[in-house]
């Protein structure tokens, strides 16, 4: 056998123990399968649908001023998912108390009809829902312009009078292809999480080894301090890619995601997990204790998903936000996976991608090896 | 109980704690960072859409209506080169609607004709009919403007790009006057305020795990059998080691309440119960450190379950994200964590007036919640105790 051979049966060998005690622990094993798609399933529920705009707009006013009230009422309503929907009342007091009582969003109060100009239009908002008070306060704007059109032109019932059309019209215009639903979008952002967390199994069980003793009986072994490592390495992979597997194919079952050209998107997920074992190497190679390892890895990992835009939408977050994410192998990754799911992209389509991940492998895996290397070497 | 045995038990796990730069770390400063980069998100998420906009074709009235566009609060307009790139993100979700004006949409206005803006989206998705509204509102807007512009032009024989200042100065003669209130009811509290709650709840939980880990190693390394030895009696050990976990963990949630509302101005309602929310949940936090590292035999295994059980709970609870989001089914499992309760407490108090009649459920809730850890605590540290 030759020295190859033999430090692949070893590592074999390795991994092989390292999963069978995985296996054999119950706990572990629901934390490490079960978790993920638990929370990728909730997370993939409240982020998938953002936001839910659900809202009741009291209208009081008269006249020309209503009719284009009515007029913007088509605006907003359509559909299952109605998104404002116009009450219209008599009394200026009871539509504030509406706001105030949490019973209506917003109020627009129309001047009664006849009222001198500039007579204002008036809009109630409720400050805790901006989103609404803000659309509310732009219908109001609306109302006013037309308002005021209206008595420049000199037209009874509306300045394009009936039959004449607008003079900018609107074409709505479906994508060719869907848009990704919330368990597209978000399933694959908390296995990415969770697969940060699972890194920190070689800093811990690296800890454990060197606590028990384990460790110093390998190394008088021939397996080479490499072997070891790659053997904490290796299971980490293992581990790692059956958690993302679990969580794809249980959100394929449940929620009818559909995730594009699996070899491309199974090559963006094996680099994707390469890089992170990279950073659990590191992470070992900087946690002298278990205390430590439990700071590091939780730290890591939510750091990496902050600034990768994995458990915020980088839509939300400031332009310099999306360049950021851009240097971080899970970015890239969740960009590249979207564009799979999402657009067909193929192997060739992801390519830099996958350049820029396996960069970032080679780099900061081999900083951590070579660290790690030198404090198992003493 | 001799205070004066119980002191020294609880100093030993505070003096650990704060005299690591790293735990330092980990009670306020990282708390306080992932407060502000998620209440930013959630905020921005809640206050404005992400809508695409191909880049506006040259032309003055091109260039107004994608500045209108611009200037709309609800609107956060993102630029894209071409409508594929537009429709790939829209189809990624990076934005919820897209914007395509026409490149000869001046010359149609000029020859008075209708140029058609295209509005790209899923309509089947509450968002882009959100988005929709908002970009109608104001096409609606400009175009009232035009015909103005064309009526006056027409009157005059000039250009209607010459005629739309004046348009506009008259389509503004009405003024817009708006009030602000706060709704009685309970509003859905976003943005930062409530990203410090969830964090709060997350980050106390996180240290009480990490103690986890410290529990199972002194349990291993006999420290627990050696204090059996000593004078100190089992309820003075019990209460020492419980002690020093809370102490820990109120400390922590106060400064974040405290760090919180300095740097981002953030709600929080009648102090007293926010207090009691604190006390409750520390007491549910430092039990479970008992709880998770007596039933764990390393140090290992408690990683795995503290991670396992950080990210689950932190997810089911409410801490990343409002569990009003989330179907009904789901928020009622989601309460199944104490993190819910304890967030759900913190919402209702900053977005009402109410103090702790405001929150009694919440508050019972976890109250039921410490008891219960407290006293299966207590009853597996004497366990300990005994086992040496």
């Amino acid at each position: 056998m030759t020295a190859l051979t033999s430090r692949f049966a070893y590592l074999r060998v390795l991994v092989f123990r390292e999963l069978q005690q995985l296996i054999r622990d119950p706990v572990a094993l629901i934390l490490t399968l079960v978790a993920p798609v638990v929370a990728a399933m909730i997370a993939s529920a409240a982020l998938g649908s953002p936001p839910k705009i659900d809202a009741t707009i009291a209208v009081v006013g008269s006249g020309s001023s209503l009719d284009n009230a009515a007029q913007l009422a088509v605006v907003g309503a359509s559909g299952r998912d109605t998104t404002l929907r116009w009450h219209v009342l008599n009394d200026q007091s009871q539509a504030r108390r509406m706001v105030s009582d949490g019973m209506a969003t917003a109020a627009l109060i129309l001047p009664p009809a006849g009222a001198p100009a500039p007579t204002p239009v008036g809009v109630v908002v409720n400050r805790n829902a901006r989103l609404v008070a803000d659309l509310a306060t732009s219908a109001a704007r609306t109302i006013a312009t037309r308002l005021s059109v209206t008595r420049a032109l000199r037209a009874g019932d509306g300045p394009a009078g009936p039959g004449t059309p607008p003079p900018i019209a609107v074409s709505l215009v479906s994508p060719h292809r869907r848009a990704l639903n919330g368990a597209e979008l978000y399933g694959p952002v908390i296995a990415v999480f969770f697969l940060f967390l699972a890194s920190n199994f070689i800093a811990r069980s690296m800890r454990a080894d060197h606590e028990r003793g384990t460790l110093a009986r390998l190394r008088v072994m021939p397996l080479g301090t490499g072997t070891i490592i790659a053997g904490k390495l290796v299971t980490m992979l293992v581990v790692g890619l059956a958690e993302f597997a679990t969580v794809l194919v249980v959100m394929s079952l449940v929620s009818h995601a559909h995730w594009g050209n699996l070899l491309t998107l199974s090559a963006v997920v094996l680099a994707l997990t390469l890089a992170i074992g990279a950073v659990g190497l590191v992470n070992a190679s900087i946690s002298r204790s278990f205390e430590a390892a439990s700071r590091v890895g939780p730290l890591v990992a939510l750091g990496f998903a902050v600034l990768g835009g994995n458990l915020v939408p980088l839509q939300n977050l400031p332009p310099i936000a999306r360049r950021i994410a851009d240097f971080t192998p899970n970015g890239v990754a969740i960009r590249g996976m979207r564009d799979v799911e999402a657009n067909r992209a193929g192997l060739p389509g992801v390519a830099g991608a996958l350049f820029l991940i396996l960069g970032f492998t080679i780099v900061v895996g081999g900083i951590g090896y070579s660290r790690l290397r030198r404090r198992v070497e003493g | 109980m001799n205070l004066s045995r119980v002191r020294p038990i609880a100093g030993v796990l505070i003096r650990r704690t704060l005299r690591s730069p790293g735990e330092i770390a980990m009670l306020v400063i990282v708390p306080l960072v992932a407060a502000f980069v998620f209440g930013l998100a959630d905020q921005r998420a809640n206050d404005s859409l992400p809508v695409g906009l191909v880049r506006a074709p040259s032309g003055a009235l091109a260039h107004d209506l994608a500045t209108q566009l611009r200037a709309e609060p609800e609107l956060r307009v993102r630029d894209f080169e071409d409508a594929t790139s537009m429709e790939s993100a829209i189809r990624r979700g990076d934005v919820y609607a897209g914007v395509e004006i026409p490149d000869n949409y001046d010359q149609l206005v000029d020859d008075g004709r209708a140029p058609a803006v295209d509005l790209v989206g899923d309509g089947t998705q509450s968002t882009f009919v959100a988005a929709r509204a908002a970009v109608a509102l104001v096409i609606d807007r400009e175009s009232q403007t035009i015909a103005l512009a064309r009526r006056s032009s027409g009157e005059r024989s000039a250009s209607i790009a010459s005629a739309i200042p004046a348009a506009r100065r008259v389509a503004a003669a009405t003024p817009v006057v708006v009030e602000k209130h706060t709704a009685r009811g309970l509003t859905r509290e976003t943005g930062l305020a409530r990203s410090v709650a969830g964090m709060l709840v997350f980050f106390v939980f996180t240290t009480s795990m990490g103690h986890a880990i410290t529990f199972v190693g002194d349990r291993r390394r006999g420290v627990f059998g050696r204090m059996a030895t000593t004078r100190a009696r089992d309820a003075e050990i019990v209460t020492g080691e419980i002690l020093g976990q809370f102490a820990i963990c109120v400390f922590q949630g106060a400064l974040i309440v405290a760090a919180g509302t300095v740097l981002f101005s953030a709600r929080w309602g009648d102090l007293r119960a926010v207090g009691v929310v604190v006390v409750l949940f520390a007491t549910v936090s430092s039990s479970m450190t008992v709880i998770v590292g007596r039933f764990v035999d390393d140090e290992e295994r408690v990683g795995w379950v503290g991670d396992g059980l950080l990210a689950v709970l932190g997810v089911l609870g409410g801490c990343f994200f409002s569990l009003r989001l989330v179907p009904g089914w789901l928020r009622v499992v989601g309460h199944v964590a104490p993190h819910a309760w304890a967030v759900d407490a913190f919402e209702r108090l900053g977005a009402t007036s109410g103090g702790i009649a405001a929150v009694e459920l919440p508050l019972l809730m976890l109250t039921g919640f410490a008891v219960t850890c407290f006293l299966l605590a207590v009853r597996q540290l004497r366990h300990s105790l005994e086992a040496g």
